[in-house]
């Protein structure tokens, strides 16, 4: 829908923060890890991949940015970035964003310990029309595997 | 939630009523609130513009996207331009009520409203001569002709200033004319604030701010206190009257018929109409107890302190009193009403009446109330609900039976009048508590209930830890109803919960320590007070110097965010629980918390919790102490808490 929900709840949730008024009349630094872009007239929220392979990685002269297991959420370690901004040049999303306040890249964790307690991370909570899920890549292989092949029959049903 | 208890109000009799709607499956706002969450950011921070169809245009928090609307309008614009839509909104509410109220006084005079007479004769002549009137050798009504004539010139005057301006200390009325605010026309003075918001006109934040200013003292210098002047002079200058308040004050037997909303010119005929044989009669011949008249939000403030009428709740209480199914008829009119009640009601035999010629609501039986048949259109509203209770089942209806006492009828004229004498010798005794520290100083706390905080806890709390401290609270409105249920209206309060110096001239005056001052328009009473102890002397030459503070501890409309606006802009500090929706902007937020002072001597702070807020009130109240040079507190501080409890289950 474009409202941006997700932005919000991210910063918020990045910052610790639940009251975003007071944070503001605090002076909180927030910003968020996911984008709703515009696609030729189409909102779009735009984040990390958690690419298998991630490129990000790979490219980062001084291990700034890890995941604890394979396929697991890839995040930052502040204290080890260097600010050379590679990782930003080469994640084929743009999902990481240079953050000048604290001199080290920001992208999405899917909230990995939320997730980890069984929970959804705080865009997709926020999101008022669940455009946003978790999935992991069977499940959503099967189930789009399902929803095609009833799809299918109902056309051919359709067609007889 | 704030409060962070689990409970949904501190209240006991609504906190059961809410837990019955529960069992009973009824929709509450509390309902509505959860569904609606996460409730959206760029609205709560102000920097969502609508103002014209190149948008909506949303400026990015976070410093990272869109800096200015497709115009060019910035935050610090967009926010102003936000607050002035609701400010001119809030001021117009207030006002177009007082409008009513001086029309109906002008139709009295000319002697086409039914069943109303001029009750205070002193306060009618008292305006007549601020006005310059000649009274000599003219009857009543003429006099009254006049004054309302000259009071609604003042609603569409053009230019010049507002009348009721000359009321403040000459200081305060220099700060208005330096900067520019000085209020020209009640009317005016909105049309120009909208104008100002339209698509690139004002586009300077602190422009468009001092141009809400200007409209809200128009409204608190003007439609409010019209609004006041003019209700004290047809329906009588309350006095102290002893009542009752909370949920329980309605009888299983009566013809319960509660008023809900805000303009006095109905309810007052209401109150005459249930008193007549023939409607009496009718109640009889049905089987019940006779009638029991309460009332919800500011309509009932008004015949609490004028009638001694019972109030039922506040405004979170109004499907809580639905709820009980042993309301017959809810006789509404504007401003706070939830469109909500309708559905309630539907299942019960209890009838929604509404009755203002301004509002409607889909599938709600519609009574119209003119002044010019006023006793009429009240005899067929108490006939509706007499019908409504032979329909009520009584096995249904679920009616807590608690209430607390109070005293209300506090105004300027008789706030002291229990001594004895007249009336401007008489805040010697408030000026003089203060000067010999008996008395830290005076405390506004008024405003709404808000979902987002735990119904009445953020009232309650704070001034129970204001009158520890030996400042003496005035209230109005939700926020008066909250502190007479919590029994902090009585004058036992003082031995129960006031500091020794409050204590002490409580039990020397005859009053609580938690004085009710009437309505959200009667706010305006709360500035005349201020005007009356700057006269008294020893505190100072303008109402900035004072030792007071305003809070709004759980407030939501727009008409709060224009009362705190033009009490700030009076020199008063003055503490709100939600921020203003502006914090999206630096400049604005800036200008209210801190700029104001500079120029008004007042300005706005944001404190959720109720404690620490009252802090905030009681560290500003002795900075003007040392100001004024005033010896230390009689009685020490007692041990702060600067933090409230979470209310317990
Ligand atoms: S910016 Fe930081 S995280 Fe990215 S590649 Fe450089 S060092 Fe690694
Ligand atoms: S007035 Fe300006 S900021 Fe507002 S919607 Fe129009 S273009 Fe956008």
């Amino acid at each position: 829908m474009g409202c941006r929900a997700c932005e919000t709840a991210c910063a918020r949730a990045h910052a610790g923060v639940e009251d975003i008024e007071k944070a503001l009349l605090e002076g909180v630094h927030m910003r968020p890890r996911v984008h709703v872009v515009d696609a030729e007239g189409h909102p779009v929220p735009v984040q990390c991949q958690q690419c298998e392979n991630a490129p990000c990685m790979a490219v980062c002269p001084s291990d700034a940015l890890q995941r604890d297991e394979e396929g697991g959420p890839v995040y930052t370690v502040p204290d080890k970035c260097v600010g050379c901004k590679l990782c930003v040049m080469v994640c084929p999303f743009g999902a990481i964003t240079w953050d000048e306040p604290t001199g080290c890249v920001i992208k999405c964790d899917v909230c990995r310990d939320l997730v980890e307690a069984g929970e959804a991370p705080f865009c997709v909570a926020a999101c008022p029309t669940d455009a946003l899920a978790v999935a992991q890549p069977d499940e959503l292989s099967a189930q789009k595997r399902r929803g095609a092949a009833v799809q299918t029959v109902h056309v051919v049903q359709a067609a007889d | 939630m704030a409060g962070n208890g689990n409970r949904t109000s501190v209240d006991d009799a609504s906190q059961q009523m809410i837990d019955h709607a529960a069992a009973c499956g009824f929709e509450l706002a509390w309902d509505r609130y959860q569904a609606l969450l996460p409730q959206c950011d760029f609205g709560k921070l102000g920097i969502c513009c609508t103002n014209c169809v190149l948008g909506p245009c949303r400026i990015d928090p976070f410093g990272e996207g869109a800096e200015c609307g497709v115009c060019g309008a910035t935050a610090d614009t967009i926010a102003a331009r936000n607050l002035a839509r609701h400010v001119a909104c809030g001021a117009a509410s207030h006002s177009d009520h007082g409008r009513d109220v001086v029309r109906t006084l002008l139709e009295t005079a000319q002697g086409k409203a039914e069943g109303y007479e001029i009750k205070n004769e002193t306060k009618l002549y008292a305006l007549a001569e601020q006005f310059g009137i000649e009274t000599d050798g003219k009857d009543l009504r003429q006099v009254a002709l006049e004054v309302a004539e000259t009071a609604l010139a003042d609603f569409g005057r053009q230019e010049g200033v507002l009348r009721l301006v000359s009321r403040a200390p000459e200081p305060l009325q220099k700060k208005w004319q330096r900067m520019g605010v000085t209020p020209t026309g009640i009317d005016a003075d909105v049309v120009r604030l909208m104008h100002a918001t339209h698509m690139g006109v004002d586009n300077d934040p602190i422009h468009i701010l001092k141009q809400v200013i200007r409209t809200a003292l128009s409204d608190g210098w003007g439609g409010s206190m019209y609004a006041t002047d003019c209700s004290d002079i047809l329906f009588g200058g309350p006095e102290p009257i002893r009542s009752r308040a909370n949920l329980g004050v309605l009888r299983p037997n009566a013809v319960n018929v509660v008023v809900h909303g805000h303009e006095p010119t109905l309810s007052e005929m209401l109150v005459a109409a249930a008193q007549s044989p023939d409607i009496r009669n009718l109640a009889e011949e049905a089987g019940a107890d006779g009638f029991q008249l309460a009332g919800i939000c500011c309509t009932a403030n008004e015949i609490l302190m004028r009638h001694g009428i019972p109030i039922a709740g506040n405004f979170l209480q109004q499907e809580l009193a639905l709820a009980t199914g042993a309301v017959d008829a809810m006789v509404v009119d504007v401003q706070c009403v939830f469109p909500s009640a309708v559905k309630i009601a539907k299942d019960m035999s209890t009838r929604i009446i509404s009755t203002s010629k301004k509002a409607a609501f889909e599938g709600v039986e519609q009574i119209e109330f003119d002044e010019e048949h006023a006793l009429q259109s009240a005899k067929k509203i108490l006939t509706a609900a007499v019908e409504a209770f032979k329909q009520r089942d009584p096995a249904a209806a679920d009616l807590p039976d608690s209430s607390e006492h109070l005293v209300a009828g506090y105004t300027v004229e008789s706030i002291f009048s229990t001594l004895g004498g007249t009336y401007r010798p008489l805040f010697r005794p408030l000026n003089r508590g203060i000067m010999d520290g008996r008395l830290r100083g005076v405390a506004g706390v008024v405003g709404c209930n808000n979902v987002k905080i735990t119904h009445d806890w953020g009232h309650v709390e704070m001034v129970k830890e204001l009158i520890r401290n030996d400042v003496l609270v005035v209230q109005t409105g939700c926020s008066a109803i909250a502190c007479a249920k919590a029994g902090l209206m009585r004058p036992e309060a003082a031995d129960l919960y006031a500091g020794k110096g409050l204590k002490e001239i409580c039990d020397a005056v005859g009053i609580a320590p938690v004085l009710h001052v009437g309505s959200c328009v009667d706010n305006s009473r709360i500035l005349l007070a201020c005007v009356e102890m700057v006269k008294e002397g020893g505190l100072g030459d303008d109402l900035s110097d004072l030792p007071v503070a305003g809070a709004a501890p759980e407030w939501m409309s727009e008409k709060a965010m224009a009362i705190a606006t033009y009490v700030a802009a009076s020199g008063i500090f003055t503490v709100l629980s939600e921020p203003f929706p502006v914090m999206g902007s630096k400049a604005v937020r800036q200008y209210l918390t801190e700029g104001m002072e500079a120029d008004f001597g007042g300005m706005l702070a944001f404190e959720q919790d109720p404690v620490a807020a009252a802090h905030l009130m009681i560290d500003h109240i002795n900075k003007k102490r040392e100001a004024l040079g005033l010896t230390e507190m009689m009685y020490e501080m007692p041990e702060p808490a600067r933090k409230a409890a979470a209310p317990a289950k």
